[in-house]
């Protein structure tokens, strides 16, 4: 007869719970940034205010799931220039996309406070600081996309677009 | 039990982690510093150790200040006289916005740095909450000295 396994073994990463629950964040998000109306007065449809969340997502898991460390430079997130540039062409303030991504943090979190009895808890804490680090990240590269700091940046979303 | 244990199990995980962040912030900034210091490509603003620091130290109170008051995350309760100082004083020193971003953001890993050297022993998901308020602190610091960086005062007259 087969031993049990531990309840850890049926636990989550912490990557795994957000990419099952992407949609559920990006709901929350959504919820939470329309209840700040007053501090992102920018009209927009659901569909364009959240366009650039799934692959913010996307590359939040990416992140989680490989081996760099606080300290490392991130990678390019393509999703957050993009992000950026069009926040800049639909009217928006530096301080709104600030706000948002202070939105998309706590989204984040509330998310994965619902679903902590699913995770993994020895690698947690760890892991709500990549989250925490990469979203800054990624608010980095969307500001210098605003700004058009980065040339290369609007290369690229020319190139695709 | 130790006297690690004993505090582990009979204080408020927010008083112990406002307390290593209290006792180590000396350290966090020194590392900050070091880190920005590493790539000026990223802030290639010259300034003196001093001025570049200037913000920190009342920053960091204004974080323990937040762990020890509980707040859901999110709030806008507590305003940061010296995140509204640090944004105008940035602004003056010639940074742009991304820059400010980013000094946010390593000021944000030096914190968890700092923590991780410090909390090595202890339960980890027990200090989530706390960790997740340190990261909405920093975030709302950054929204406000974001605000006064943009502020264009009117000239006189």
């Amino acid at each position: 007869m087969k031993s049990p396994l531990p309840l850890n073994s049926y636990r989550e990463s912490v990557a795994n719970v957000l990419e099952h629950e992407a949609r559920f964040a990006i709901i929350d998000w959504l919820r939470l940034v329309n209840a700040a109306s007053d501090l992102i007065p920018v009209r927009l449809s659901n569909v364009e205010r959240c366009a650039h969340l799934p692959e913010l997502l996307h590359d939040i898991v990416k992140r989680l799931r490989g081996p760099s460390s606080l300290s490392t430079k991130a990678d390019i997130s393509l999703a957050a220039c993009k992000y950026g540039c069009n926040r800049r062409a639909q009217g928006y303030t530096p301080i709104m996309i600030i706000e948002e991504s202070r939105v998309l943090q706590i989204a984040i979190f509330e998310t994965l406070q619902l679903n902590l009895c699913y995770v993994d808890t020895t690698l947690v804490l760890g892991d709500v600081m990549t989250i925490a680090d990469e979203v800054q990240s990624q608010l980095a590269q969307a500001m210098k996309a605003y700004l058009g700091e980065d040339p290369l940046t609007a290369l690229s979303q020319i190139s695709e677009s | 039990m130790d006297l690690k244990g004993y505090f582990q199990a009979h204080m408020p995980h927010s008083q112990i982690v406002a307390d290593i962040l209290e006792n180590n912030a000396s350290a966090a900034i020194a590392d900050w510093l070091s880190r920005v210091e590493a790539d000026p490509d990223i802030i290639p603003i010259p300034l003196a150790a001093k001025e570049r620091c200037a913000h920190l130290p009342e920053m960091f109170r204004d974080i323990i200040t937040r762990l020890r008051t509980p707040l859901a995350l999110g709030t806008r309760a507590l305003i940061s006289d010296a995140a509204d100082e640090h944004g105008s004083k940035r602004r003056e020193q010639g940074y742009t916005a991304s820059m400010i971003v980013e000094e946010s953001r390593m000021l944000q890993v030096s914190i968890f740095e700092t923590l991780q050297r410090n909390l090595k022993d202890m339960n980890s998901s027990l200090l989530l909450g706390d960790i997740m308020t340190i990261a909405d602190e920093v975030d709302s610091q950054l929204a406000q000295a974001m605000s006064s960086f943009l502020f264009e005062p009117k000239a006189n007259g």
